[in-house]
């Protein structure tokens, strides 16, 4: 910072300071003044001092004294400390990191353009808990050689059973997590082939309606030909694709003719076209009988032997309660 | 019962081959000294406690740490956050050469004091990032008193890490043959040094070959302060590139406001710099804003037609 001492604007621009505040600082503008009136200080350029730098303490050799008064003199077996270097890349970790990239570059590229996996937060913690892990993993490659050569016990066997750090419940919550994880993940990768197979099989619809159209077209254009004499032949009508399957041809009409069969023994048997109505009536030339027809009807007794004249009573005889109910 | 004698018989033959080993002779000499078990020779006792006012967040990272370390103590928590050199007598109560102590501030800043009792020294670290051991996709699990691997760093060989690494051996290795751990080791304690800090991870070992599993906790520590004693005394490292949460939070909270303040400014300005009424010259000019007739469009053809009188 650079501070003009100029004794004219000084006194105009900090005549109102309060006099507590400024005493407080050390370079106020007042005190300024002072050294200027005293004569300390000169018209000019005046740059601040620069700020102490506080210094950070790091005493190495108190460090060691303390080290050395403190340290475990113990055999390693008391410590069980490594100090590793991360181990060798295997290849499955390898090809895990691949793909995790792989996954996150695809996604986010649908989101930002400018996107790079270099500056992918989730990926370079993906990496940094790799470099841990793999840390880890030298420990325990290098640990249990020494631990087998002194023969004491490593891996807890599956069937050795004390309390653990995580209850049992909750390790089953754990299970049940990953379970819906995993059937979670199955279901999209259904649901995304499933979406593949119906874009494909528009696809495919699409293409088999344009054919077909196509050869409509074709079709008709050499129908066309043909009526104005361009062409003699009439081959395109049987060669090409038939409109009725050529296979099935035969066999329809071997239908056709069965079906055309059925209805003319039908229409034999029971009549086709003409009259239906009064056609079961009685007439002079042909006097039905229809004892057979409606033998609930008749009354016990009645009927049979009387004749077509016993009818035509009976019916008489409603005709006149229908009359009489309508007159009241 | 004879019959029985004739099956024993060679049973009996076979016995010797197996038993020597496993079993321990039926007489012993009186002379003969008694071979000893392995001794528990590193006797530490840590004490994991916390004061106040702390998030449950981090109490449960508290108590995964006692849950995992067999030779804890706890201790009912702090009130008072001023003087710390009373742990050392709350320690030494316990019968405890080691302190694990936590210290929350404001409800949201934690942080950890390593400490070696009687004598020193004494890290403060701040703790970053969290997680818990409750949390599930953490899927690992070990055994609750079992001996953890201790995992360090290359990065560990400077002697102000020195120094935090030893502490660290001390208290958070289990003992050898502490009588309430497990025989077995299977699980590593994971301590990396990364951008100043250090990362804790507990893993399972799920197989001989190297196969792991988190179990957790997980947690950063940004070391602040080496002491000579315990609980204070003279600093013997100081972190340079330490940044307190708080000047974080006002930094944040700043730079927030400026984006505010600027906002404002911005509107303001724009309010003086656009002319209150759009530029208008003389209206009379408007005459000689014309169109040839044969330019003109519906409406403006009208102009061009004369009537006849």
């Amino acid at each position: 910072m650079v501070v003009m001492t100029d004794s004219d604007s000084d006194e105009m621009e900090y005549s109102d300071i309060d006099e507590l505040a400024a005493a407080e600082e050390d370079d106020s503008d007042t005190e300024l003044q002072r050294k200027f009136e005293e004569g300390k200080l000169k018209p000019g350029l005046y740059r601040e001092s620069e700020k102490v730098v506080k210094e950070r303490k790091n005493n190495v050799s108190g460090l060691q004294a303390k080290l050395e008064q403190f340290r475990l003199k113990l055999p390693w077996i008391e410590r069980l400390d490594f100090t590793s270097e991360p181990a060798p890349l295997a290849p499955e970790l390898n090809a895990e990191i691949v793909e995790h990239g792989q996954t996150r570059e695809k996604r986010m590229k649908n989101q930002n353009k400018h996107f790079t996996l270099d500056d992918d937060p989730v990926h370079n913690d993906f990496l940094r808990e790799m470099s841990f892990y793999r840390q880890a993993q030298a420990a325990v490659l290098e640990g249990y050689r020494k631990l087998e050569d002194i023969g004491l016990p490593t891996v807890r066997p599956s069937d050795y059973f004390a309390e653990m750090a995580k209850s049992d419940d909750h390790m089953q919550k754990v299970r049940k997590r990953l379970m819906q994880k995993q059937i979670g993940q199955q279901i999209s990768e259904r649901v995304k082939k499933i979406r593949e197979i119906k874009k494909y099989g528009k696809k495919v619809q699409i293409e088999v309606e344009q054919q077909k159209h196509k050869d409509k077209r074709d079709m008709l254009d050499k129908i066309k030909k043909f009526r104005k004499g361009k062409t003699d032949s009439i081959d395109f009508l049987e060669g090409g694709r038939p409109l009725r399957g050529e296979a099935g041809g035969s066999q329809a009409r071997k239908d056709i003719k069965k079906a055309k069969g059925i209805r003319s023994y039908k229409d034999k048997k029971y009549g086709f076209g003409g009259k239906k109505k009064y056609t079961k009536r009685n007439n002079e030339k042909n006097p039905k009988d229809d004892s057979g027809a409606l033998p609930a009807m008749r009354k016990p007794g009645g009927g049979n032997k009387k004749g077509p004249r016993g009818k035509g009573k009976q019916v008489g005889q409603r005709g006149n309660k229908n009359k009489g109910k309508s007159r009241k | 019962m004879g019959k029985r004698k004739r099956f024993v018989a060679p049973v009996v033959e076979e016995e010797p081959v197996i038993l020597p080993s496993l079993a321990p002779p039926l007489v012993r000499d009186s002379e003969e000294p008694i071979k000893k078990k392995r001794k528990w020779i590193n006797k530490q006792r840590v004490l994991v406690f916390a004061s106040r006012g702390m998030s449950y967040r981090n109490r449960h990272l508290m108590e995964d740490l006692r849950s995992l370390l067999p030779h804890s103590k706890s201790e009912s928590k702090k009130e008072n956050k001023d003087n710390l050199r009373v742990i050392n007598e709350i320690a030494e109560m316990k019968n405890c050469n080691k302190c694990v102590y936590f210290e929350s501030r404001k409800k949201k800043d934690l942080y950890m004091w390593v400490s070696n009792v009687p004598q020193g020294p004494s890290v403060k670290f701040l703790v970053l990032n969290a997680h818990t051991m409750k949390e599930l996709k953490m899927t690992g699990n070990c055994l609750k008193a079992s001996r953890p691997l201790l995992s360090f760093d290359p990065g560990f060989d400077e002697a102000h890490w020195a120094v935090i690494k030893e502490l660290f051996v001390q208290t958070f290795g289990i003992p050898n043959q502490l009588p309430k751990s497990q025989p077995f080791h299977d699980h590593v304690f994971c301590f990396s040094i990364l951008d100043n800090k250090i990362w804790f991870r507990n893993y399972e070992v799920l197989d001989v070959d190297g196969k792991l599993s988190e179990i957790g906790p997980r947690f950063v520590l940004d070391p602040i302060k080496v002491f000579n004693g315990s609980f204070g005394g003279e600093t013997l490292w100081d972190n340079p590139t330490f940044v307190t949460p708080n000047t974080v939070r006002s930094v944040k909270k700043k730079a927030e406001s400026f984006k505010y303040t600027n906002k404002i400014l911005q509107k303001e300005g724009y309010k003086k710099r656009t002319p209150k009424h759009p530029f208008r010259g003389d209206p009379t000019n408007e005459i000689f804003q014309t169109k040839p007739p044969e330019e003109a469009v519906s409406e403006e053809k009208k102009i061009f037609i004369r009537k006849k009188v």
